[in-house]
C-alpha cells in the first residue's frame, strides 16, 4: 500500500496553510510589531507580552480557570460514574441512551445558552410553574450552564473506551485475587486513562474559551479569556488578541502532550 | 459477583442527574416554543403559531437553508477527502502514521476560538472575501479531523493484503480502493459523515469568525438577534423541530437496527 | 523444461535489514516448487516481490524472458494466495471469485461459467452466494484458490495457505493442491515451513534461511544429503556426529572407521554425518557403536528411543519397545550415512 501514501500531500499542505502558517502568525504577532491588519513589518518588541500583567487579562485568566476547573471536576465526578454505567448496561438498547446524550448537541448552542438564560432570570417561562430565579451573574449559574452544556462531552470519550475495554481483564484480576475495589482501581481505571485525558481536553479547553455562554450567563460582567480574545480582535486590536491566544495555545499544547503520551493517535478524542 | 449496591445507586442517580441538566435546557426551549405569550407568563396557552411564523421568518429561513447548505456539502467533502486521506495515512509507517495524527488532532483539541481566530487570519491574509466560501472552508477544516479519525480504526481492522488482493486479481489502484477498500470501512464513514454533519450544524464559535454583514447562519443570526435583543419564538420553534425530528430519527433507526438483527440471527 | 521466472542477485532491505541476499532461483513451467525456512526467512518478501507488490533493490527478475520490473502487479499474468486469505469481507463467495474477470470486463455468462467450474475445483458447488466471514477456515481458503485460479495466471503463489488449518484438512489439501496443479498445469510457488509438507508436495524445494538460498534440490536430495547441519536438523530430528572423511567412500566417528558412499571431500577433512531417527537399528551389544537406553516414548506409529553412547544422545525411530537400562548396539547401512562439510 506504499504507492498510497502519496495521498496525504494534499492533506498536509492544507494543514500547513491552515494551521501551521496563522500559528506562526500568532507567534509572530506575540512578540513583535507585526500585525495582519495593517503592517507586515517585523520588528522584535514585548509590548503585547506587556498585556499579560495587565488587570483585564488576569482578571480573565484567573475567571477561565477557575470555571473552566469547576466544571471540569464536576462533569469528570459526574461523567465517569455515568460512562461507566452505560458501558455495563446489559440492554439491546445501549447505544440508544447513550445516543439520546448526542440529541441535545443537534439543538443550537446558542438556544441552549438562551434557554438558561430564561432560567435563570426573574421573569422567565419557569414562572408558569411558580419558579423564580435571580441569579444571571452569578458563579453558580454559570457552572450549572458549563455542566450542562460540556457533560456529554466527558461522557462519551470514557463511554468509549471502557465500552471496548475486554471484560477478561477484569475477570482475569478478579482470578488473581483482587477485590471488585481494587480491580476497578489497578485495571479499569488506568486502561481507561486515555478516555479520561480526551474527556477533560474536551470539556476544560471549550470551558475556558467559552465566550457566548460567560456573555449571556454572566451578564456581561464575568470576562472569560474567549470574551477576551472576540472582544480585542473586533476591535481590530490584533497583536492583544494573538497574545492572549498564545496563551491558550500554550495550555492547549500541554494537553496535547498528554494526550500524544496516553493515546498516539489520538483514537480516543471521538 | 455481587453487585456492589451503593456504587450502582450513586450511577443510577448520577445518570438520571446528567439527562436532567442535559435536558433542561431543551424542555424550556420546547416549552417557550409552544406558549401562546413572549412576554406574560401567568398562565400557559398552547399555541404552534411560532412554528407556522418560522416560514415568514425570511432572514431564518435563508440562515437555515445556509446552515443545511453547509453542513451538506462540508460533510461530503470531508468524508470524501477525509476518506483519502485516511487511506494515506493508514499506509505511512508507524512512526510518521503519529506525527501525522499529531498535526490531525490539532483542529480536533483546538479551541473553537483559537481555530476561528487562525481561520480568520489565514482568510484574511490571503484577502479573502467573508462569507459562504470562507465558512465552508471552515467547516470543512473542522469536520476533516473527525472523519479521519472514525475511519483510522476500520482501514486498521482490514486484512493488510486485502489491498494487494485486489491489484493481484486485476484491479488498478482507483478500483481497489473503490471497489474493495470503500465497501469494507463504509461504516467507518458514515459514522464520520454523522460526527460531521452535527459539529457542521451546531457550530457557532467558528462561524462567528467567518461571518460578513448580513451572511448568517442559524447561530450567528441568533447570536445577533441576541445582541439586538430581537430574539422571537420562532428560532425556538425551529430548534425544537431539530430536536424532535432527530430523536426520532435516532429511535427509528434504532428500531430498524434490532429488527435487522433480529432477522439475521 | 523452459524456464519461467528467473531471479538473479535479487536483493531486498527494510531500513537497515538486508531481507534478501543475493538470491538466485529460476522456476521452471508446469514446477511446483516450494520455498521452505524458518519464520522471517524472507518467504514471502520474495512472493511480493514476484507478484509486483514490492520493489526490489537490485537484482533481475524475468518472467518468459521478460524483466517485468516496470509491470504493475494488475497487470502481470500471476495470482496470489495470501497467508490469511484476504477475502473481501463485503462480497459473497460468488463476486469474490468474479472480482478478477469482471474488472476484465468479461461477459457475464462467461463469467458464470468460469466461476462455477472454479468451484467446482475446489468442491464448494452451491456456495455462490455464501457470506465468506461464515466460512470455515478450509473453505475460505478453498474460495481464495478459486479467486486466483479463475484467472487463468501463468503463475500461482501459495503463502502458507494451508498454515491455519488441522492436521487432516492439511493432509487432504495437499493432495487435492497437488491434483489442482496437474490439472491445471499451473506453475505453483508455494510457501511453507512445515517441511513435511514440502516434502509431500513439491516437484522442488527451495530451503532458506536469514533471506539466503542453502539449497535447491528435490525432496529426495534435500533429505538425503542436507548439504548442511542446518538443513539436516530443519529437514526433520537427526543425529549429526562430527567424523572425519579419511578418503572417499570411508568415514570415522565415534572411534570407528565405517563404509560409505560419499566421495569428493579432502583426504582427512573435518566433516559430519548425518543420521536419520529411522534409520538406525538397535542390535544386541556387539562390538560397534554400543550405547545404554535412556529413554522410550510411545509416538504413535513408533517407539522414540534415546541412547546415549559415551555422553551423545542418538534418538532413533523404531517399531520395537526396549526397556531403559538395556545397553544396546548401534547398526546402519553405509547408504544411511550422510556426510556433509563441517
Ligand atoms: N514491510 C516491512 N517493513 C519492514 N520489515 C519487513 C517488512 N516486511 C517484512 N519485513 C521483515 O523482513 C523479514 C522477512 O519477512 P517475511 O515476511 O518475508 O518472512 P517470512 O519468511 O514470510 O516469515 P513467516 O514464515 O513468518 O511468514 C522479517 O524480518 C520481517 O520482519
Ligand atoms: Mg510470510
Amino acid at each position: 500500500m506504499k504507492s498510497l501514501r502519496r495521498l496525504i500531500y494534499p492533506y498536509i499542505a492544507w494543514l500547513t496553510v491552515l494551521i501551521i502558517i496563522p500559528f506562526l502568525f500568532i507567534v509572530l504577532a506575540t512578540i513583535s510589531t507585526f500585525h495582519i491588519f495593517n503592517s507586515y513589518t517585523f520588528r522584535f518588541t514585548f509590548d503585547s507580552l506587556r498585556f499579560l500583567t495587565d488587570p483585564i487579562f488576569l482578571n480573565a485568566f484567573k475567571n477561565s480557570i477557575k470555571f473552566a476547573g469547576i466544571t471540569t471536576v464536576i462533569c469528570l465526578a459526574v461523567g465517569y460514574p455515568v460512562a461507566y454505567f452505560f458501558a455495563n448496561i446489559k440492554s439491546k438498547n445501549k447505544t440508544l441512551y447513550v445516543a439520546l446524550l448526542i440529541v441535545p448537541i443537534w439543538s443550537n448552542m446558542i438556544v441552549r445558552i438562551i434557554a438558561w438564560e430564561n432560567v435563570f432570570k426573574p421573569v422567565s417561562i419557569l414562572n408558569l410553574f411558580n419558579l423564580s430565579f435571580d441569579m444571571i451573574g452569578s458563579d453558580i449559574a454559570i457552572i450549572i450552564a458549563m455542566v450542562s452544556m460540556y457533560l456529554p462531552f466527558m461522557i462519551f470519550p470514557i463511554y468509549a473506551v471502557l465500552d471496548k475495554m475486554d471484560h477478561g481483564y477484569i475477570e482475569a484480576s478478579r482470578d488473581l485475587g483482587a477485590n471488585s475495589f481494587q480491580s476497578f482501581y489497578k485495571v479499569t481505571l488506568p486502561l481507561s486513562l486515555g478516555g479520561i485525558v480526551s474527556g477533560i481536553i474536551m470539556t476544560l479547553l471549550p470551558a475556558m474559551t467559552a465566550f457566548a455562554l460567560p456573555e449571556r450567563i454572566g451578564g456581561g460582567t464575568t470576562i472569560l479569556l474567549g470574551n477576551l480574545i472576540e472582544k480585542e480582535i473586533f476591535r481590530g486590536s490584533f497583536s492583544t488578541a494573538a497574545t492572549v491566544s498564545f496563551v491558550v495555545m500554550i495550555v492547549m499544547l500541554g494537553f496535547f502532550m498528554l494526550i500524544v503520551r496516553f493515546d498516539k493517535e489520538g483514537e480516543t478524542l471521538l | 459477583m455481587k453487585k456492589n449496591l451503593y456504587g450502582s445507586t450513586l450511577q443510577v442517580v448520577l445518570t438520571i442527574f446528567t439527562f436532567a441538566i442535559v435536558y433542561l435546557p431543551i424542555l424550556v426551549i420546547i416549552l417557550i416554543s409552544i406558549h401562546g405569550s413572549q412576554y406574560n407568563y401567568d398562565s400557559f396557552k398552547l399555541t404552534f403559531r411560532w412554528y407556522q411564523e418560522i416560514i415568514n421568518d425570511q432572514q431564518l429561513v435563508d440562515a437555515i437553508i445556509v446552515t443545511l447548505q453547509i453542513a451538506l456539502l462540508a460533510t461530503t467533502i470531508s468524508t470524501i477527502l477525509g476518506t483519502a486521506f485516511a487511506i494515506g495515512i493508514h499506509s505511512l509507517k508507524k512512526k510518521n502514521r503519529v506525527r501525522m495524527m499529531v498535526l490531525n488532532n490539532v483542529p480536533v483539541v483546538n479551541p473553537d476560538i483559537v481555530t476561528g481566530i487562525m481561520l480568520f487570519i489565514i482568510f484574511r491574509f490571503f484577502r479573502m472575501t467573508f462569507g459562504f466560501p470562507t465558512m465552508l472552508l471552515a467547516h470543512i477544516f473542522f469536520t476533516l479531523p473527525f472523519v479521519i479519525l472514525s475511519v483510522l480504526p476500520k482501514l486498521k481492522q482490514l486484512d493488510p493484503n486485502l489491498f494487494d488482493a485486489a491489484l493481484d486479481l486485476g484491479a488498478t489502484k482507483f478500483q481497489a480502493i473503490v471497489r474493495v477498500i470503500i465497501p469494507s470501512i463504509k461504516i467507518g464513514m458514515i459514522a464520520g459523515a454523522l460526527i460531521a454533519f452535527t459539529m457542521s450544524i451546531d457550530d457557532f464559535i467558528i462561524s462567528y469568525f467567518m461571518k460578513q454583514g448580513e451572511f448568517h447562519n442559524v447561530s450567528t443570526l441568533i447570536y445577533s438577534r441576541l445582541a439586538k435583543r430581537q430574539i422571537s419564538p420562532t428560532v425556538f420553534a425551529y430548534n425544537s423541530l431539530v430536536v424532535v425530528l432527530t430523536m426520532g430519527l435516532m429511535i427509528l433507526f434504532n428500531r430498524s437496527n434490532q429488527t435487522q438483527k433480529k432477522v439475521r440471527g | 523444461m523452459k524456464k519461467l521466472i528467473e531471479i538473479e542477485g535479487l536483493t531486498k532491505s527494510f531500513d537497515d535489514t538486508l531481507v534478501l541476499k543475493s538470491i538466485n532461483l529460476y522456476i521452471r513451467e508446469n514446477e511446483f516448487i516450494t520455498l521452505l525456512g524458518p519464520s522471517g526467512c524472507g518467504k514471502t518478501t520474495l512472493l511480493r516481490i514476484l507478484a509486483g507488490f514490492e520493489s526490489k533493490d537490485a537484482g533481475i527478475v524475468k518472467f518468459d524472458g521478460n524483466i517485468i520490473d516496470d509491470i504493475p502487479p494488475h497487470e502481470r499474468p500471476i495470482n496470489t494466495v495470501f497467508q490469511k486469505y484476504a477475502l473481501f469481507p463485503h462480497l459473497d463467495v460468488y463476486n469474490n471469485i468474479a472480482f478478477g474477470l469482471k474488472l476484465k470486463k468479461m461477459p457475464k455468462d462467461d463469467i458464470e461459467k468460469a466461476v462455477k467450474e472454479a468451484l467446482k475445483l475446489v468442491k464448494l458447488e452451491g456456495f455462490e452466494s455464501r457470506n465468506v466471514k461464515t466460512l470455515s477456515g478450509g473453505q475460505q481458503q478453498r474460495v481464495a484458490i478459486a479467486r486466483a485460479v479463475v484467472n487463468k495466471p501463468r503463475l500461482l503463489l501459495l503463502d502458507e495457505p494451508l498454515a491455519a488449518l488441522d492436521l487432516k484438512l492439511r493432509q487432504d489439501m495437499q493432495y487435492e493442491l497437488k491434483e489442482m496443479q496437474r490439472a491445471l498445469g499451473i506453475t505453483f510457488v508455494f510457501v511453507t515451513h512445515d517441511q513435511e509438507e514440502a516434502l509431500t508436495m513439491s516437484d522442488t524445494v527451495v530451503v532458506m534461511n536469514q533471506g539466503e538460498i542453502l539449497q535447491i534440490g528435490t525432496p529426495q536430495d534435500i533429505y538425503n544429503e542436507p548439504k548442511n547441519k542446518f538443513i539436516a536438523s530443519f529437514i526433520g530430528e537427526s543425529n549429526i556426529i562430527p567424523g572425519i572423511m579419511l578418503k572417499d567412500y570411508l568415514v570415522k566417528f565415534e572411534g570407528y572407521e565405517f563404509e560409505c558412499v560419499d566421495k569428493g571431500f579432502d583426504d582427512n577433512a573435518e566433516i559430519e554425518v548425518v543420521l536419520r531417527p529411522e534409520d538406525i537399528e538397535l542390535k544386541p551389544v556387539n562390538g560397534g557403536i554400543n550405547g545404554v537406553v535412556t529413554d522410550i516414548i510411545f509416538k504413535g506409529v513408533h517407539y522414540e528411543i534415546i541412547v546415549d553412547v559415551n555422553g551423545r544422545e542418538y534418538i532413533i525411530h523404531s517399531t520395537d519397545p526396549q526397556l531403559v537400562g538395556n545397553k544396546v548396539s548401534l547398526s546402519f547401512d553405509k547408504e544411511d550415512i550422510h556426510v556433509m562439510l563441517r
